[in-house]
């Protein structure tokens, strides 16, 4: 077996002095499997000059207070959420472990998500409206053909991500054994598409934060728009998610 | 590759514990990196390399070394000699020493493990590894960094990063560009048992 893949990445990544003298940082990173998918030098100079303007803005920005409250997510920072927080639960791998958190062992056919939510990890998905995936592959690292797998219809969990590690009820792999250089496979996520029966506009989904911290006696919401790539433990004993908010808002009632 | 590894093959499934399934994997990638920061150009370079990873098991399908194993971090299933790098010229001398030493060092991790584990005693049902439908699939290179513009690249990456300059508060600011052309190279042997 042959398999050929290429990719091509350009990362921009700025500081700038706070006030406060803190360190403040802003990414942007593009992904395309050619050299021509990837924006023009004055696409990427109109992209460096929005990143000063949006440094500028946050150099005097408060610093975040401890919040416990509600708070809505941009899709870029929900992708990396729901990756991070969900994702790695349906890796099949991890049930045979002691030491995970096994959240989801037992609970194929039953409610895991509302029942607005279906979860597909589809790694055969080359593109979704013009944006190439980084997750596409043609067979996993085990030598088993990539497939489309429904993981969660309706809100009810249908099956786990396989590799050729079988687990008591789902005896074969269903194209997700993946290693990164230097490693043996394990079972990891490919593109994970997230849809659902209900969707609302933004406007009216940072409305209904403003309402929701109102009910609560709140003084304001948060809407991260964007993230560094998170961190995940789903070990039992640890903590359970890391990631640090790059680009936050604070909807004030 | 594969005259090595079939003549592991044959040696080690006839060894106590007997090896069952082997895969020998390369994972080739050539690639060319630019980065410039704050207007200077900070990198420029091509890189090429190759790794070697085999895995091997021992036992059979339903209890093979992996059975009690209870290490998600490194790999469920796989027996784990390391990786090492490949020449990139194809010598196959020493490719195929590679491959000798990784399998000699897979074999061996293996069957350490297997011998410890206690089957009389078991109540694990579930299978240790799956059966699949072996696949053929030759997929066409289509090497991107073999007709790489360096020069174009370089001034991309200066040009944008010198950007941040208009801004005396900007501590650090970098642009950077990879590009890469991966090649996958796997096979394996089973006993279908």
């Amino acid at each position: 077996m042959i398999q050929s893949k290429n990719a091509a990445f350009i990362s921009i990544n700025a500081s700038i002095r706070a006030d406060d003298k803190t360190s403040i940082p802003l990414y942007k990173t593009y992904f395309a499997f050619d050299p021509e998918g990837l924006p023009s030098k004055e696409e990427l100079i109109r992209e460096a000059t929005s990143i000063i303007a949006m440094l500028e803005e946050l150099k005097s920005a408060p610093i975040a207070e401890l919040y416990s409250g509600p708070a809505i997510l941009h899709p870029g920072a929900s992708g990396v959420f729901f990756h991070e927080i969900f994702g790695h639960r349906i890796e099949g791998h991890r049930l045979k472990s002691e030491t995970d958190g096994q959240t989801f062992k037992e609970k194929v056919e039953e409610q895991i998500l509302p029942e607005m939510l279906s979860v597909q990890a589809d790694p055969t998905l080359r593109n979704f409206k013009n944006q190439d995936l980084i997750g596409y592959y043609s067979f996993d690292y085990e030598g088993v053909k990539a497939r489309k797998v429904n993981v969660v219809e309706n809100g009810k969990l249908q099956t786990f991500l396989m590799s050729r590690s079988p687990l008591e009820e789902i005896d074969h792999s269903n194209g997700h054994g993946r290693a990164q250089p230097g490693m043996p496979p394990v079972s990891r996520q490919s593109n994970m598409i997230v849809s659902s029966t209900e969707t609302i506009p933004l406007d009216e989904l940072r409305n209904g934060l403003i309402q929701e911290c109102r009910k609560q006696g709140l003084e304001y919401g948060y809407y991260f728009v964007d993230v560094t790539g998170g961190f995940k433990q789903t070990s039992r004993f640890n903590l359970m998610l890391l990631t640090s908010p790059l680009l936050t808002f604070i909807e004030y009632i | 590759m594969v005259d090595e590894m079939n003549r592991e093959f044959e040696v080690l499934g006839k060894e106590d514990p007997p090896a069952y399934y082997m895969d020998y994997m390369v994972n080739e990638t050539r690639s060319a990196s630019f980065a410039a920061s704050l207007g200077s150009l900070t990198n420029s370079f091509p890189n090429n390399q190759r790794n070697a990873i085999v895995t091997i098991r021992v036992g059979d399908y339903k209890r093979d070394h992996t059975h009690k194993s209870d290490d998600n971090m490194y790999g469920y299933g796989s027996s784990y000699g390391g990786s090492e790098y490949l020449p990139l010229d194809n010598n196959e001398k020493a490719i195929q020493f590679a491959f000798w030493k990784l399998t000699k060092a897979g074999y061996q991790s293996a069957e350490k493990t297997y011998k410890k584990l206690d089957f009389d005693n078991d109540t694990i049902e579930t299978a240790d590894f799956s059966k699949e439908i072996s696949e053929i699939y030759l997929e066409k290179d289509n090497n991107i960094v073999a007709q790489v513009d360096t020069q174009y690249w370089e001034d991309i990456v200066i040009d944008v990063s010198r950007i941040f300059l208009s801004n005396e508060s900007i501590i650090d600011a970098s642009v950077s560009v990879n590009l890469s052309a991966d090649r996958h190279f796997f096979i394996q042997l089973k006993v279908h048992n």
